[in-house]
């Protein structure tokens, strides 16, 4: 509460997306007697993208019109900036790229780390904003080192995994108003002052992606080039119409049916354009690699991470509870990473993110590299 | 009524082409009448409709005054110039089969251009004339577009974003010497109160006007129509307006729209030396201070309150923003439904560059504000381009 007092003749911009979380976080950044002005960010033109201004997204006109009535409920001025363009070089094109070098992107870090805390945050300082705050669920504590990322209280709503791409100074220049609160207490706050977004339904998907990915990538242009199904041993055992659509771990929809054992997605290569199916043990691996690694913790970015390692508990996708594990430096933004007591799925592309051994606090993050075993051997034979 | 905190008492509106805000007088008379103001139809054949007929048709005379209009030309109420321009556009249109030609500009207000575009996809010709870059448009290059097959030509007489006032009755003058039949109708919601507008000497058919840029309420205008023209209504329902435009009144609009109209009348030739003034004095503060600042247009031949400034390295949609949070209002451009600033259709269909466009303002002055308030508004907007250029 410290840094808001200290900025409080200068406004906080609240990044409002037009749900409820968003809303309770001007509500109450408004109610501790903080200048707040709320920003919404355009950053997907419905209208000409095809893709509905259905509810289940965020930032199409109705959310900016939900968000509107509530920064006039609550008494705060409300401004929707364009941020089509970055958006697009930044968070959609590398999206797509990505699912076409057969890796699964998470579009939410990127626009947290290159548009939301980034864009948003400078142009929120052009317009005369000390900070800029958002609903996310994750907390953020001064201490005498620095600025340390915290889950949420609410563990079911965690989201300090998207977040941390996050640096030192852009933690210090953030508010999270409701990470101290579980998601009912977010709900009640918003039906007690009357806010219209109070039982909103949340929003799941990724907000530019209406229908199945499979669906905006026909859209982008991208064409299904069919590919083999191979099993572990490089046999063909089926037809694919497209690398982009598959996720490593990924059981339904691989579409090689008559098995007794049920079968998952192991590998893409998109060298070859081929997936390699098979049992989940083969899922199984001790180690794995994170490349872009951003490290966060005070006390970890501006020191060499020692070559012995650090243990630390990973999470390798939203929702899942972490497992331990050691982290060993190959160079200064890769890691290779050591499963310690159980493993779970890796995919490639999806972010890894470091917390500490009580699993509170965010220490780094980075993304899934390819950690294609198979393929090689597969295409060796 | 918390959203009441939103209303800033020492705002300035440095943004009355967008609207003018309604007048304290405007406000005060209509207190004064509301008694008779209790809306009972003006249809009815009681006194109660009587009172509001009477309140309707006071108001009628005092536009038609201001406008000089002849008595026999009609003034129609409508909600608004929207509606008013919608009119004109599909009135003309409207069960003619031969004549299927509209001219118009690409900087008209959207309210003729969207018109004009749904009349084109269903099969009639639309020509939209270019102006040229400094948002001028030559009699010959309307004159050129406009032939026996025209049926309306639709040109503004005051632009909305740069003020550049057109040559509208020389263009109408020019058709009805080449005796060519088609109407000509002039969107003039910029022009009034800003240049004095009289409907006799434009020469043209068909006007539209709205209440709240001179001070009136929103929801209110109105459509000029020449004396024996007849057109067909937009709305169909009830003989209201002597049967081209259905629906009950708006009597709070239209009186308050009277109200305006008689202040204008007395205090036009006040409000135009004061808002030249008013903008010269904003202007040699701007131009003196900011580096690398133009006017995207020729700035005598503009309307006296209204610059369209390009300010170089200046993100405007951001300009606006953190001139609102020092409680003056501007604009960069037309808003779009979610509230997204854009870069103006105007200056984009003056053939500008989108990066050119986006670098750019409209401030539109009022004659209210004394010189001091104006230099402190005009330093508030040094220092945000200050800010913004880093």
């Amino acid at each position: 509460m410290d840094r808001t007092q200290q900025n409080s003749q200068k406004p906080v911009a609240v990044a409002m997306s037009g749900g409820v979380d968003s809303s309770v976080a001007a509500l109450l950044l408004h109610e501790q007697g903080q200048s707040v002005l709320g920003i919404s960010m355009q950053v997907w033109d419905y209208r000409n993208n095809g893709g509905s201004c259905s509810r289940a997204t965020c930032c199409s006109p109705d959310d900016f019109t939900d968000a509107r009535r509530v920064a006039g409920k609550i008494g705060v001025p409300y401004y929707v900036f364009d941020f089509e363009k970055v958006f697009e070089e930044r968070v959609i094109s590398n999206f797509v790229k990505k699912y076409q070098e057969g890796l699964t992107p998470n579009p939410c870090v990127d626009c947290n780390s290159k548009v939301k805390f980034k864009e948003l945050r400078a142009r929120a300082y052009s317009i005369g904003c000390s900070s800029v705050a958002t609903g996310h669920y994750a907390q953020i504590e001064k201490q005498s080192d620095g600025y340390h990322l915290l889950r949420s209280i609410d563990s079911d709503k965690d989201q300090s995994y998207f977040l941390y791409g996050l640096s030192q100074s852009d933690l210090s220049k953030t508010l999270f108003p409701v990470g101290h609160l579980t998601k009912p207490e977010v709900r009640e706050l918003a039906r007690k002052a009357g806010l219209n977004t109070a039982s909103k339904p949340e929003s799941q998907d990724i907000c530019f992606v209406s229908g199945t990915v499979s669906e905006f990538m026909k859209r982008r242009g991208v064409k299904d080039i069919k590919g083999s199904i191979l099993d572990v041993n490089g046999n063909k055992i089926g037809q694919h119409d497209g690398i982009h659509k598959f996720t490593v771990g990924q059981r339904k929809g691989v579409g090689v049916g008559g098995n007794e054992v049920p079968l998952y997605v192991l590998e893409i290569n998109p060298e070859t354009n081929s997936v390699i199916i098979g049992d989940k043990k083969n899922l199984e691996r001790d180690s794995f690699f994170v490349g872009e690694v951003n490290w966060l913790h005070p006390k970890l970015c501006n020191i060499e991470i020692p070559q012995t390692g650090i243990e630390a508990v990973v999470q390798l996708r939203h929702r899942h509870k972490g497992v331990k594990c050691k982290i060993t430096p190959i160079d200064s933004n890769s890691v290779k990473v050591n499963f310690i007591d159980e493993w779970t799925t890796v995919s490639p592309g999806q972010a890894a993110v470091f917390y500490d051994l009580e699993n509170r606090e965010v220490l780094a993050g980075g993304r899934i590299r390819h950690q294609n075993r198979l393929s090689l051997s597969a295409i060796a034979n | 009524m918390n959203n009441l905190n939103l209303l800033n008492k020492n705002s300035i509106n440095l943004d009355a082409n967008a609207s003018w805000g309604t007048s304290e007088e405007v406000w005060a008379e209509l207190c004064e009448m509301q008694a008779a103001l209790g809306s009972l139809n003006p249809s009815s054949i009681h006194q109660g409709g009587q009172r509001s007929r009477f309140l309707i048709e006071e108001a009628r005379d005092s536009i038609k005054d201001l406008l000089s209009l002849k008595s026999a030309d009609k003034l129609i109420f409508t909600s608004g110039a929207t509606e008013s321009n919608n009119t004109a556009i599909f009135s003309a249109m409207l069960g003619k089969k031969i004549k299927t030609a509209v001219v118009t500009s690409t900087i008209e207000h959207p309210s003729i251009l969207e018109a004009a575009k749904k009349l084109a996809l269903l099969d009639h010709k639309v020509v939209f004339v270019q102006p040229d870059s400094k948002g001028e448009t030559s009699v010959d290059s309307i004159l050129t577009n406009v032939n026996s097959e025209t049926s309306i030509l639709s040109l503004m007489l005051v632009n909305n974003e740069t003020g550049i006032i057109n040559p509208v009755s020389q263009i109408a003058s020019n058709i009805q010497q080449q005796g060519i039949s088609c109407l000509v109708h002039t969107d003039a919601v910029q022009a009034l109160g800003k240049i004095p507008v009289s409907f006799m000497d434009l020469n043209v058919d068909l006007m539209s006007i709205s209440g709240h840029k001179i001070g009136a309420l929103a929801g209110v205008g109105a459509l000029i129509v020449r004396d024996g023209l007849e057109i067909e209504p937009l709305l169909y329902g009830g003989p209201q307006e002597k049967r081209s435009r259905a629906g009950t009144e708006n009597i709070l609009g239209i009186v308050s729209f009277g109200i305006a109209a008689k202040i204008l009348k007395k205090s036009l030739k006040e409000r135009i030396t004061k808002i030249s003034q008013n903008r010269e004095i904003f202007w040699r503060e701007l131009r003196n201070k900011i580096p690398n600042i133009l006017p995207n247009v020729d700035l005598s031949k503009t309307s006296p309150n209204t610059l369209s400034l390009f300010i170089e390295d200046v993100n405007t949609s951001d300009l606006v923003v953190a001139l609102d949070l020092e409680g003056i209002y501007i604009s960069s451009g037309a808003a779009c439904a979610s509230g997204k600033p854009g870069a103006s259709h105007v200056l984009l269909g003056m053939g500008m560059s989108e990066e050119r466009a986006s670098q750019s303002i409209r401030i539109s002055l009022k004659d209210s504000y004394p010189e001091e308030k104006l230099l402190e508004a005009a330093h508030k907007i040094i220092s945000c381009i200050e800010r913004i250029r880093g």
